[in-house]
């Protein structure tokens, strides 16, 4: 048996946080070998390093038996370990032809760039991936799922036999779920070698030959997938500390807290959101979800203030809200954990303090006039990190280091400590490991049975049905269901969510 | 405090990487000039001695520098709030006129007043003067850079109309206005230099910008919007009123810079007050990421060194042009500086 690539003590120090504690990892050549870990359990690092992103602090790296050192992401295509990023590297406006071969292009008559050379090499990778893609279109009119297999063609067609994917299928639908994985088993049948990072117990179970398990920066395990259970892979990423299981009392409505009536909102002449009305009642959990793109993002917007309602009224308390910017709206008791961490609920590029105090900068707690009270401000946001469990080594470092479950725990911490009468939870649970997910639905259920209404947005049926005191199910613009878990099932959602289905029919 | 710690490594750190990139481009310099056959030791005496063989040549570096570190703040204050002031010459020229205007027709008011009321005046020009592309933006979505650079060009031309004609010296050969009143004047602070007691109202107003980036909302605010605009949005950050306060606040400082020209150095408004400075703010503001503080230490070498030249040439006969040779290569290398540092650094780690 060789190795594809083997790991001898890899350990990698960032500042006081140990990523990587003495790493000893074996993939074995031609096998799909999965990494499965908590968020932060420091399995992108590791990856980072197999891929000459990052440099280890001491240990080292074999190829196939040969010694080596990663120095650039470079270095690794040359000893063709290709990476695919949980964010897509490509260029939308150019083909895929001109994304494979970007800096690399053949030419021809000296100067010109040779694209029906590339192409010839192009068409072999999508047949061999199984995917007949146009190659005279830019790769930004794809599908998501599309362009994640485009990336995967990107780094065969720069010579990779080893294929390293960060979390690949976060942004899939099950069913392009399943053929990601297919063309991941179509691979590994042709001989490359494939490592997954992934959260996904699930996925690693049904594809990998091996699976590792890392917690904490340490290797826990490799383990053959035919002689492990799940629950043993649960118990070794979690830890054997016991978890808490979310619990519901039962439903008791207070008074409807969010009114909505006859919501629309139109942009670019389409009807995004159409003729919407429902309540959020004090005390209640509202889950609301639906097939992505119909209509939830944009109400949401609405409700919030970041985009205007063309019709209809949303009272907040009885009082009509609709006139009231998102700082008006934010300091009478609504607070948002928004879908996209990234693009909207932080900014990167600023510190763990700064995103921390974002919205509670204008409460009168934390600013005399113009000047903000640094001292509260870093003892309020130290609480959250220590409350709600955010791994910063401190104030200062940019959010952008953080790992994506960590950011997620800032911004719900961050929005759940305004302690509003009123939450907007978008996808809490998106890309966020086990224990993390658990403890924010025991925090939504707490402050639900505290009072508070909730307004959980997700597309994960299993969250909504867990959580959810009653169910709204949005199709095309139009909120086509109002039922609860007690009276409903899988099956009769879904129908909901494609459309072949609304209530009372 | 230990964050506190954290911070005054990374802004050593930070500084210190800076101040070496600056000290290697100038060391570029020294090799290019001993190339074209002057010894550094007469170099470095000739462009030394333009500022440092007597106080008033050093006073009228730190008078050069003043209006410096106020175009370049006016830039930074905007850039931080992600809005792009490249109008910094056409609000120092409204400045300096409004604050003319104050200083010559206002009489009979105690000095301290009529100051003032003119570096009031002159700030209100320039935040006027900047209040227009920032109102067009907000409300048309124009593209601020075209439009500040635009009313760069319309301040040239209307305060060109209003000294040629109107408000013309009366019996002056030159487009200028008349001198300003004994009151208005801001006092030379060393014999036959430019130097004012102007000095003091730039302090002053650079610890006000300071602080106000540092310890309050606005500072925040702005910082957050220029980082990510949709995160400061959706967190409740009024996006437009904020931006448009930065282009105010941008406008004012070019303003005050005119201000403190009319004032403190020649006593009336000329034609083509700043000589194009602004872009030199905008620069600085780039290279100084914005910061306050590398502001300060960059237009200190920018103004040292458009000093030296006039030195340079009488002494070595090198042209002036070398100085502006000299600040591109500064820009080139203090922007490039990280890519530059890895690179030193894989190479001695290599041996």
């Amino acid at each position: 048996m060789t190795y594809a690539i083997e790991t001898h003590q890899i350990t990698k120090v960032f500042g006081d946080t140990v990523a990587n504690d003495r790493i000893d990892l074996q993939v074995i050549e031609g096998h799909i070998h999965a990494v499965l870990g908590e968020n932060g359990a420091g399995k992108t690092t590791l990856m980072k390093i197999l891929f000459g992103e990052e440099q280890p602090t001491s240990g080292k790296i074999q190829i196939r038996g040969k010694t080596v050192m990663i120095s650039s992401p470079a270095e690794a295509l040359r000893l063709s370990i290709g990476f695919i990023h949980q964010n897509f590297t490509l260029v939308n406006e150019f083909t895929i032809g001109q994304n494979f071969a970007l800096g690399i292009e053949p030419r021809k008559n000296l100067f010109f760039a040779d694209y029906d050379k590339v192409n010839q090499k192009v068409q072999k990778i999508l047949d061999l991936l199984d995917m007949p893609l146009k190659l005279d279109v830019p790769v930004g009119s794809f599908s998501v799922e599309e362009r994640q297999i485009v990336e995967i063609g990107k780094a065969l067609y720069r010579g990779a036999e080893i294929l390293i994917l960060d979390e690949p299928t976060s942004v899939l639908t099950p069913q392009k779920i399943e053929k990601l994985l297919d063309i991941l088993r179509k691979l590994r049948d042709e001989g490359k070698t494939i490592i997954m990072i992934t959260h996904k117990l699930e996925e690693a179970f049904s594809i990998a030959d091996e699976i590792s398990v890392l917690r904490k920066g340490n290797l826990v395990a490799t383990l053959p997938r035919a002689s492990v259970t799940k629950d043993q892979l649960i118990r070794l990423m979690v830890g054997d500390e016991p978890l808490s299981v979310v619990e519901k009392a039962p439903h008791q409505f207070g008074a409807a807290l969010l009114e909505v009536k006859n919501l629309c909102v139109r942009s670019g002449g389409r009807d995004l959101v159409k003729n919407v009305s429902f309540e959020v009642h004090r005390g209640e959990i509202f889950g609301l979800t639906g097939v992505g793109g119909n209509g939830q993002g944009e109400l949401i917007e609405a409700l919030v203030g970041m985009r205007p309602a063309t019709e209809g009224d949303i009272l907040f308390d009885g009082t009509s809200v609709v006139k009231w910017d998102i700082r008006k709206r934010r300091l009478n008791g609504m607070a948002y954990v928004p879908e996209n961490r990234v693009t909207r609920g932080t900014a990167v590029s600023l510190s763990v303090l700064d995103n921390l105090v974002m919205g509670h900068h204008y409460l009168p707690d934390f600013h005399q006039g113009l000047v903000l009270k640094q001292k509260k401000m870093e003892s309020f946001a130290l609480d959250i990190i220590k409350q709600y469990e955010v791994v910063a080594s401190s104030l200062e470092i940019n959010a952008g280091s953080l790992s994506g479950g960590n950011l997620q725990k800032l911004v719900i911490g961050r929005e759940f400590s305004m302690n509003t009468p009123f939450l907007i939870v978008a996808y809490p649970s998106q890309g966020i490991d086990i224990r993390t997910t658990k403890y924010v639905q025991s925090e939504l259920i707490r402050r639900r049975d505290s009072g508070c209404a909730i307004l959980l947005v997700s597309g994960d049926l299993d969250e909504i049905f867990s959580l959810s005191d009653r169910i709204g199910v949005m199709y095309s613009g139009e909120l086509v269901a109002i039922t609860t878990p007690e009276s409903t099932n899988r099956f009769e959602l879904g129908q909901y969510m494609v459309g072949s289905r609304r209530n009372g029919q | 405090m230990k964050a506190t710690n954290k911070i005054r490594r990374t802004i050593f750190q930070q500084g210190l990487s800076f101040i070496s990139t600056i000290a290697l481009a100038l060391l570029l310099g020294f090799v290019m000039l001993w190339l074209n056959g002057s010894a550094p030791k007469d170099v470095l005496a000739a462009a030394g001695s333009s500022t440092f063989a007597s106080p008033f040549r050093f006073a009228n570096m730190i008078s050069r520098m003043l209006t410096i570190v106020l175009v370049s703040l006016a830039a930074a204050i905007p850039f931080k709030a992600g809005v792009w002031n490249i109008g910094g010459d056409g609000q120092l020229a409204m400045g300096g006129f409004f604050s003319a205007m104050v200083g010559v027709y206002v009489t009979s008011l105690p000095p301290v007043l009529h100051i003032g009321l003119a570096v009031l005046a002159g700030m209100a020009g320039g935040a006027l003067w900047a209040a227009i592309p920032a109102y067009v933006r907000l409300k048309f979505k124009a593209n601020e850079i075209v439009t500040t650079i635009m009313m760069n060009y319309l301040a040239a031309l209307v305060t060109g109309y209003l000294v040629n004609y109107p408000f013309r010296a009366p019996g002056s050969a030159n487009a200028e206005t008349s001198l300003v009143q004994e009151s208005a004047i801001l006092s030379q602070m060393v014999p036959l230099s430019n130097l004012s007691t102007g000095l003091y109202i730039v302090i002053a107003t650079f610890i006000l910008i300071c602080f106000l980036d540092w310890k309050t909302s606005w500072g925040y605010e702005w910082r957050v919007l220029g980082s990510n605009d949709e995160f400061a949005r959706y967190g409740g950050v009024k996006d437009n009123r904020m931006r448009f306060l930065s282009m105010l606040i941008g406008g004012a400082l070019a303003g005050l810079a005119g201000t403190i020209l009319v004032l403190g150095s020649y006593h009336k408004f000329i034609l083509n007050l700043g000589g194009g400075i602004g872009f030199t703010g905008v620069l600085i503001a780039i290279i100084a990421a914005n910061s306050p503080i590398l502001i300060l230490i960059v237009s200190a070498i920018f103004a040292i060194l458009s000093n030296s030249t006039v030195g340079l040439e009488a002494r070595l006969g090198i042209a002036t042009e070398f100085s502006s040779i000299l600040q591109s290569v500064i820009i080139l290398l203090v922007i490039t500086r990280s890519n530059i540092w890895a690179g030193i650094t894989k190479l001695v780690k290599r041996r």
